[in-house]
């Protein structure tokens, strides 16, 4: 830094050209000069340095697809090699986030630079570990063939970065913040623990996860969808144990956690390490659309194994459960399918296996019992161990227990609770407990085009006095999944639409809008013994022929939003809800009204592929001058083709209007 | 019609909002570009290097700002009041996250996880027991069976050093068990 700093040369940190490369040269010599030998390894490495660069031009090394994965360039719908990373310092050159030519010259020259003796670690050769690695590869040089240099800080990464295995995770949907409506996916990197237990590497806990996510500020929930689409917030890739996710996901947010092995070859997991040093210090802002946790895990594998073409798959926008699709889909990429059971998957789990007696034992534990019974003691052990894992488990989901956070409401009871189970002395054979949710991967892709072919129930319409020929509806949302659809893949109890937009084409009649919902969310909790859950769900959209009294032209903007109780008929497997949602409306001739509004809905699933459901809806609505009323039934029954083909046979009537239709729906 | 051509504008602008907020990003590398000197914009050195914000010096200080509170008793008497980790100096990063997570491991993983240990070592079974198990470096099973025969004295307290102190005192008092847990210390 002083040697630099008294000859004036700062600029040679900034080389470039070949100008660049010759002031480098007089430097050397000027070194040598003057005596510096320490500097004589740079000199002696000169030559090698424009020999290369040679065959670096000479073969076009900046057209390898490998060496645009390393710097980010994912597959597009249109030719660009534009880096997706945002960071200027990740470049070496000014044109190097769209000019892979450009990047790599000026990589490989900053190897030759001299090192920093008071910043080791900021010499490009430790910063760029990925991108020499692949330089000498294709160069069929030896490391020792660059100027030597000490990366102190690499080197002790590397030595803790020894893998032995990946896996692609995905963290179940999740309505309690916005940003993981969708779900979430990370990779996690299995370590090598050499010193430790013999059951070592069995659960994966210490795994490293390399996570891709938002550094969000203090938005508001409501305003974290739109600076998210915006890409106002820096994303970064960022490491931490396993464990501290699964307490996270499965625990503190009662999601359940899907494992896919990632099949990588020994040299991909080698590679690793070397990536995601490079990557790690640098931003890439958020999309919440394209740019997000998906998309740059897709490029992250990419940058392993550069014969895979993922990243075009989700080039336009890419939801978690998408990644999951097209890496599930590559032959030979991912391998064993496990799970982590959340806190409810788990209650779920162990309230199933009890009887009648011993769920009347867990209702008076759990309830405003301070003590344990002495009668409790006199069910045989397996029982009573039964009973205390359940009741633990409806604790830990009740008051969402994670890591060493004190627990508030029952502590002194758990605490009770597992001095008991431990006096049982009864220890189960490991079981992978069942989850709630159903594997990502057999769930239909995000996106949604349907095709609707209507015919009026109306008698009097239906004699042909006003509709002369077929009706059509032309359904298109980019995301994601609505209860009336088979759950597979996704969870009976959620409803999340995004853009979904229903387009009508009467006989005779324009085509028009007939439905737009921006967004509508709905969570649909089955009831569990127990459990306090809620249905509860929101909507913002437009639609037309919204009430009795309006002209069926006629169309509102709309928002509206409640609560409601669950209701389940288990004997016969039918869930369902009401709701209650008041609703507030804007149309161009009733103009502002307001009003409550409820809703029911019941469902029922023969098979994992179809689903059988019935809703309803009353609603009022009010301003100072007139009131007007609506009503809607609808009876569909769904079957799931394949993966992604679904056919709805549905009898809808709203308002005045009946209708029978049959859709189908093909998923992209 | 004025509500479907409201409705397609909005698709369309919230469509294309990700491209069309990029485009400052990009004026600003023509910006650059456009430097007369074709050279990188900012010296490298600036970069926080190597996975600044990453590893267990991440999540703890998440842990502080907001989320759910996972590792207080680490938070609160290993790094607020401690100068080791160099959360002053402003060093800490993905490297020394590892090595000091390698040091005081034990200490970490059960205030990480001290509640699912607790469960699970009620239980005599569990991947969080058993990796506690790993921890130790001790055989899996025997450790859980171990974990619960002795819970009482083990999960006392719902602090993570009591509990870590706890297993290291009784794993010290059984010869046997001592022997077999390379890393009990």
């Amino acid at each position: 830094m002083k040697l630099k700093s008294v000859l004036g040369l700062k600029c040679l940190s900034l080389v470039n050209a070949r100008a660049s490369i010759q002031s480098f040269l007089l430097f050397i010599g000027l070194l040598s000069a003057f005596g510096w030998g320490g500097a004589l390894s740079f000199a002696s490495a000169a030559p090698l340095s424009l020999e290369m660069e040679q065959q670096i031009i000479a073969r076009r090394l900046w057209e390898s697809r490998h060496w645009e994965k390393i710097l980010f360039v994912p597959d597009r719908l249109y030719p660009s090699k534009r880096s997706v990373v945002d960071d200027p310092r990740f470049f070496l050159s000014s044109g190097g986030k769209t000019d892979p030519k450009e990047e790599l010259l000026a990589t490989w020259r900053s190897f030759f630079l001299p090192q920093d003796s008071a910043s080791l670690d900021t010499h490009s050769q430790c910063m760029f570990p990925a991108r020499k690695r692949w330089i000498l590869r294709q160069l069929q040089l030896d490391p020792k063939a660059l100027p030597q240099v000490s990366c102190p800080r690499f080197e002790t990464y590397l030595g803790l970065a020894s893998y032995q295995g990946a896996s692609l995770v995905f963290s179940n949907y999740y309505l309690g913040n916005p940003a993981s409506m969708f779900g979430h996916t990370f990779i996690t990197f299995h370590t090598n623990r050499k010193d430790a237990g013999p059951d070592s590497g069995k659960s994966n806990m210490f795994a490293d996860v390399l996570n891709f996510s938002a550094f969000v500020d203090d938005t508001s929930a409501f305003l974290y969808p739109l600076k998210g689409l915006m890409g106002f917030f820096p994303g970064r890739f960022a490491m931490m144990p396993f464990y501290r996710k699964i307490q996270e996901y499965n625990n503190g947010e009662s999601r359940d956690l899907w494992e896919y092995e990632l099949k990588l070859t020994p040299s991909e997991l080698e590679d690793a390490p070397y990536m995601i040093w490079e990557l790690g210090a640098f931003s890439i802002n958020y999309f919440y659309i394209d740019e997000n946790c998906s998309q740059l895990l897709l490029s992250f594998l990419e940058a392993l194994r550069p014969s895979l073409q993922i990243s075009g798959d989700l080039a336009v926008y890419s939801i978690p459960a998408d990644t999951i699709r097209v890496v599930v889909d590559e032959p030979g990429l991912t391998g064993k399918i496990t799970h982590k059971a959340s806190s409810l998957s788990r209650y779920v789990y162990r309230l199933g296996i009890l009887d009648e007696k011993e769920r009347q034992y867990l209702s008076r534990l759990i309830g405003d019992e301070k003590e344990i019974d002495p009668s409790f003691y006199l069910l045989n052990k397996d029982s009573q161990a039964k009973v205390l894992d359940t009741a633990a488990e409806w604790i830990d989901f009740t008051e969402k227990v994670v890591g060493s956070q004190s627990v508030q409401k029952f502590g002194a009871k758990r605490f009770q609770i597992l001095g008991a189970r431990a006096s049982t002395g009864v220890i189960d054979p490991p079981v992978e407990i069942p989850v709630q949710s159903t594997a990502p991967h057999l769930g239909h892709d995000s996106g949604g085009l349907g095709l609707a072919l209507l015919g009026s129930l109306d008698s009097s319409k239906s004699l042909g006095s006003e509709s002369r020929g077929p009706s059509f509806e032309l359904s298109l949302r980019p995301a994601l999944h609505e209860t009336r659809s088979p759950g597979l893949g996704y969870s009976d109890e959620l409803e999340i639409l995004f853009l979904d937009f229903l387009f009508r084409k009467e006989a005779d009649k324009q085509i028009v809008i007939e439905k737009f919902k921006f967004f509508s969310i709905l969570a649909l909790p089955r009831k569990i013994p127990f459990i306090d859950q809620n249905p509860w769900g929101g909507q913002l959209g437009f639609e037309r022929n919204f009430s009795f009294q309006s002209r069926p032209e006629s169309g509102k903007l709309y928002v509206k939003g409640g609560k409601g109780i669950p209701v389940s008929f288990s004997s016969l497997d039918i869930f369902g809800y009401i709701l209650f949602s008041p609703e507030v409306l804007w149309s161009e001739k009733e103009r502002i009204m307001a009003g409550p509004t409820s809703s029911i809905g019941l469902f029922y699933s023969p098979s994992s592929t179809s689903k059988l459901s019935l809703t309803a809806e009353w609603a009022k609505y009010f301003n100072k001058e007139i009131v007007r009323s609506s009503a809607r039934t609808n009876l569909t029954y769904a079957i799931k083709h394949g993966r992604d083909i679904e056919i709805k046979a549905e009898i809808d009537k709203q308002n005045a209007r009946k209708e029978a239709k049959i859709n189908l729906i093909k998923y992209f | 019609m004025k509500f479907s051509t409201f409705a397609l504008v909005f698709l369309f602008a919230t469509l294309f909002s990700a491209n069309a907020f990029s485009a400052p990003a990009k004026q600003k590398m023509k910006v650059a570009s456009s430097d007369s000197k074709p050279m990188k914009k900012q010296s490298y050195k600036e970069v926080p290097y190597g996975m600044a914000g990453c590893g267990l010096w991440s999540l703890v200080i998440k842990e502080k700002d907001k989320g759910p509170q996972i590792a207080k008793s680490l938070l609160e008497s290993f790094v607020m009041g401690s100068q080791i980790f160099g959360i002053s100096s402003g060093t800490m990063n993905c490297v020394e996250g590892k090595s000091e997570v390698a040091k005081v491991e034990k200490k970490v993983y059960i205030s990480s996880n001290l509640n699912s240990l607790s469960k699970e070592a009620a239980q005599g079974t569990g991947f969080h027991i058993l990796a506690l198990a790993d921890v130790f470096g001790c055989p899996g099973d025997e450790f859980a069976q171990f974990s619960q025969q002795n819970f009482s004295k083990l999960y006392h307290s719902d602090s993570p050093e009591v509990v870590l102190d706890s297993y290291e005192a009784e794993i010290r008092s059984r010869p046997e068990m001592f022997k077999s847990c390379k890393r009990a210390g």
